[in-house]
């Protein structure tokens, strides 16, 4: 790692940028961010079933009321950050990417609109990040960063790249296309942070220790929300597929997939021990961790 | 019908997914991993992760756990009043959820 490191108390906020590919990505946002586009290509309904229009409806409202409620888990992520004083481009790329979820939201209400709906949602309360009392506040930005762009944003960039390769629909694929966009770097973030974090992690092998321990739970806990095929989930018609719909019955598959073959090698790399977490994943502790 | 994405392509016999190879691209985007990439001559990363993997990274391709029981999604009733989950396509990052209480010991 080259650059700047930030203090290992977290009590001082240098001025340099951390010199890593982070601070290319700000230095882009400041030379040419640019909003939100509209999908080029028109939706001709023609093309589809009007009850397949009617799902797909259906399915990009529920779209934008998710990337609009995950906006607030980028900007908990940047008070965490703010609070330890990492570097100033590595906040403000996290408060670009709760920005992401805004524009998401707005990709997602165009898409909406165009197939004939009404781009009206009723959010949940903003989530606030709930307190990880049983670690120091850089450990517990770790533990956000890997569970929500080293994990999630991870299975959700893959399964992304899944719709945009299934849809055959232009319009629809125009929109995965501007989503996935943004969510190559929400799942990159996580990995290029460890990167920032490895002269650290080194001197700190405790925090490895105990964030493979933490995966364990955290890998069991993503799994019920991500992994899981809802009752009463059927695979897609091909119709279906040709608009976007994702195959409920598939959840399971790529959620493991993503996270065998590509969360966990990449947390290996930093000397997490994944692999381990996730073969001994529990909602539970194991018996020798039991009180 | 599989769509034309669950292409699976590898040199040695295993198969992965292109999403898959293009997750993991995101994930081994380190300097580790360019090193390697670079030893071997073989692997061209470009900012969007690795777009030609050969399959050089090794331990490749893990079939899922067959033996897990994740036929049903215990919350599928708070997946909204429109039916859809939380955990399909077009989700944002999930907060990390502390450690219950038995793991504090």
């Amino acid at each position: 790692m080259s650059g700047a490191s930030p203090p290992d108390d977290g009590a001082w906020l240098s001025g340099a940028l951390s010199e890593t590919r982070l601070a290319d990505e700000f230095r882009r946002i400041e030379a040419a961010f640019e909003p939100a586009r509209n999908p080029s290509t028109p939706f001709d309904p023609k093309m589809h079933a009007p009850e397949v229009v009617e799902k797909a409806r259906a399915w990009w409202l529920a779209v934008m009321r998710t990337e609009y409620e995950s906006e607030s888990t980028f900007v908990e992520m940047a008070i965490q950050l703010r609070a330890i004083n990492e570097p100033l481009d590595v906040q403000a790329v996290t408060l670009r990417m709760a920005q992401d979820e805004l524009r998401h939201a707005a990709i997602a209400a165009r898409v909406v609109s165009a197939l004939g709906g009404e781009a009206r949602i009723r959010p949940s309360p903003a989530r606030r990040a709930a307190a990880h009392a049983d670690c120091a506040p850089t450990e517990s930005a770790l533990r956000s960063i890997i569970f929500g762009c080293c994990l999630s944003e991870t299975v959700n960039a893959a399964r992304l790249t899944k719709g945009y390769g299934e849809t055959t629909d232009p319009f629809i694929k125009e929109a995965f296309r501007l989503l996935l966009t943004d969510e190559r770097l929400h799942a990159q973030f996580g990995f290029y942070f460890l990167e920032n974090k490895r002269t650290w992690l080194d001197a700190h092998p405790e925090v490895r220790r105990n964030l493979a321990r933490y995966l364990r739970f955290a890998f069991a806990s993503l799994e019920r929300y991500m992994g899981a095929v809802p009752v009463g989930a059927q695979p897609l018609t091909d119709a279906e597929r040709a608009i976007g719909l994702p195959d409920l019955t598939e959840l399971s598959r790529t959620f493991q997939e993503t996270v065998v073959n590509a969360c966990i090698p990449g947390l290996e790399n930093f000397g997490i021990d994944a692999a381990q977490a996730w073969r001994e994943r529990g909602i539970d502790p194991p018996p020798k961790d039991a009180p | 019908m599989r769509g034309m994405d669950d292409a699976r392509t590898t040199p040695d016999g295993s198969m992965l997914p292109k999403y898959v190879r293009f997750a993991r691209s995101l994930a081994l985007v380190s300097g580790a991993t360019i090193g390697l990439g670079i030893a071997v001559g073989s692997t061209v990363f470009t900012t969007e992760g690795c777009m030609s993997c050969t399959g050089v990274c090794g331990d490749y391709y893990k079939e899922p756990d067959a033996s897990a029981d994740h036929s049903a999604n215990p919350d599928a009733e708070d997946a909204g009043e429109d039916g859809a989950p939380d955990a399909g396509i077009g989700g944002g990052p999930l907060p990390a959820p502390p450690l219950p209480e038995a793991w504090l010991a």
